[in-house]
């Protein structure tokens, strides 16, 4: 009680400072926290394409439909094939309609002749065999029959050199901004130490420990941890739904993760990073006062 | 007891503040340490309290050894003893309570036993009425009391007192000076620095003159007693 009496009182003596370093860790948690809900969202929308594991064949327009069935027969008899289903063009047209909703009305003057759109083969790999997905994907696109392919590959491959990016780099920032935070806190507890060495020459001198000493300014430095982390908590959830969510959204094709989801690690995130920077930030700080 | 052995203490910058000092001071002893500015007291009153260490010699304060003590024992040796101080340090924004009560709050004590302890002895130095004040707001005189009741509060063996008087008018010097001599009496050894030599003259103890680092003079009775 005296000890945490005592650690409120230097940061309200302290505020200016205070408010410094709380305003300085939350600015790093934010930084750090924003980074890891991108890469998140990255490897959560990664794993969606990966799931989707579909191969979409166009067929040829020159083809006759009475070749259709044979041409089936003849992917499915590709090794790790295990379903082949057609879809007409008209079908394929419907789904699109179907996912943009209202703005999809005037698709439907293209339906008939008018539909530019190809018939098609969505065709599925075997789980087990997802290592051979690209060796299927070559021999249909090198059929005669089929006009080109597309599958999710490509997207994969970008996304996952962009969160490789994104994690190097996170890292990084991770690192410097820590030790900014570091030098920030420390010089905090330096300055309510040097308001209170007066106090604490008094202490050594009636015969107090070191480590009763020290014990306020470390509380003072969890406390500061701790205020930044809750306020980053706050204001992350804010940012991300309130500001990334809806950028998102109006890209369409992406689902963002719910931040229900993440908040357990961005806790985690925020907590250690406040407690560590607190508890080590003012421990070291105090140690030169110390020798009287 | 207190002993210094043959005691030397050189600085780095060359100075020479202790050569060969000896001396032994018994429980229950009152003594006055005096001698010129720069003789060698205050780095004796230092040594007693593992401020600074002695470069030849032994300095031994109770069961402790200066020299060879570890340093996480200098909080033991510190709450053996009680210091007062020249400009008091009292802490200027704790009530007169808070200031007596920080000294045993420092060394763990339970709040109950703070309580009942430090209004006692605010007691015995007579500021029971003042508890609540601040230490701005007293006397020279008061604000040393409070030291001295911060001193006490925690039952030393010992008080080191370095110059108390040297900020109080002359009746107060003699009041604190009476309280030194009655705790003394109660069995705590007592040492006492000081310039003042109508206040030695008149208590009438053991002198310690010290000068350039030496004892000069070591009796019963007057300031500058005649050699």
């Amino acid at each position: 009680m005296y000890f945490l009496q005592t650690a409120f009182h230097s940061i309200r003596k302290n505020y200016l400072m205070t408010f410094a370093s709380v305003f300085v860790l939350i600015a790093c948690m934010l930084i750090i926290g924003s980074a890891y809900l991108c890469s998140a969202n990255i490897s959560a929308f990664m794993d969606e394409l990966g799931e989707k594991n579909e191969i979409v064949a166009y067929i040829d327009d020159g083809v006759e439909e009475s070749a259709y069935n044979e041409l089936q027969d003849e992917i499915e008899a590709i090794d790790h094939v295990v379903s082949v289903v057609f879809v007409g063009k008209d079908d394929a047209l419907a789904a699109y309609q179907k996912e943009f909703g209202e703005d999809g009305e005037y698709l439907s003057w293209f339906y008939g002749e008018e539909n530019p759109l190809r018939n098609e083969f969505r065709i599925r790999v075997d789980e087990g065999h997802l290592d051979s997905f690209q060796q299927v994907v070559k021999k249909i696109s090198g059929m005669e029959e089929i006009a080109n392919t597309s599958d999710s590959q490509e997207i994969v491959d970008v996304l996952l050199s962009l969160k490789r990016v994104m994690d190097i780099l996170g890292f990084w920032i991770m690192i410097i901004l820590a030790l900014v935070s570091w030098f920030i806190v420390s010089n905090t507890i330096k300055l309510a130490m040097l308001n209170r060495r007066h106090e604490i020459n008094i202490m050594k001198y009636v015969g107090a420990t070191n480590s009763f000493i020290r014990v306020p300014f470390v509380l003072e430095g969890i406390i500061i941890g701790l205020i930044a982390a809750a306020v980053s908590f706050g204001a992350q959830w804010v940012i991300y739904v309130y500001l990334l969510q809806p950028l998102v959204a109006d890209l369409q094709f992406v689902a963002t993760v719910p931040f229900i989801e993440l908040c357990p690690v961005i806790i985690l995130y925020f907590g250690g990073i406040g407690l560590f920077v607190g508890i080590f930030g003012s421990a070291f700080s105090i140690n030169k006062y110390l020798k009287v | 007891m207190i002993l210094f052995d043959d005691v030397y203490k050189s600085y780095p910058n060359g100075t020479n503040a202790l050569n060969g000092v000896t001396f032994q001071i018994d429980d229950g002893e009152f003594v006055f340490i005096i001698g010129p500015s720069g003789a060698g007291k205050s780095t004796v009153i230092k040594m007693l309290m593992h401020e600074e260490v002695p470069t030849g010699g032994t300095v031994k304060v109770g069961d402790f050894d200066i020299k060879k003590m570890r340093n996480s024992k200098v909080p033991l040796l510190r709450r053996s003893m009680g210091v007062v101080f020249q400009d008091f340090r009292l802490i200027d924004n704790l009530t007169v309570f808070d200031n007596v009560a920080f000294a045993m709050r420092a060394v763990g004590c339970s709040k109950r036993t703070i309580r009942r302890r430090v209004p006692y002895v605010l007691g015995v130095v007579g500021l029971g009425h003042k508890a609540k004040n601040y230490p701005p707001e007293l006397s020279g005189g008061e604000q040393q009391r409070v030291a001295l009741a911060r001193a006490l509060v925690n039952n030393p063996h010992l008080i080191i007192a370095d110059e108390p008087t040297g900020n109080v008018d002359p009746e107060m010097a003699r009041e604190i000076m009476e309280l030194l001599n009655q705790i003394n009496r109660n069995g705590t050894t007592v040492i006492v620095v000081t310039h003042d030599s109508t206040l030695v003259n008149e208590f009438n103890k053991r002198v310690i003159h010290i000068e350039k680092g030496r004892i000069a003079s070591d009796q019963i009775g007057k300031y500058y007693a005649e050699e």
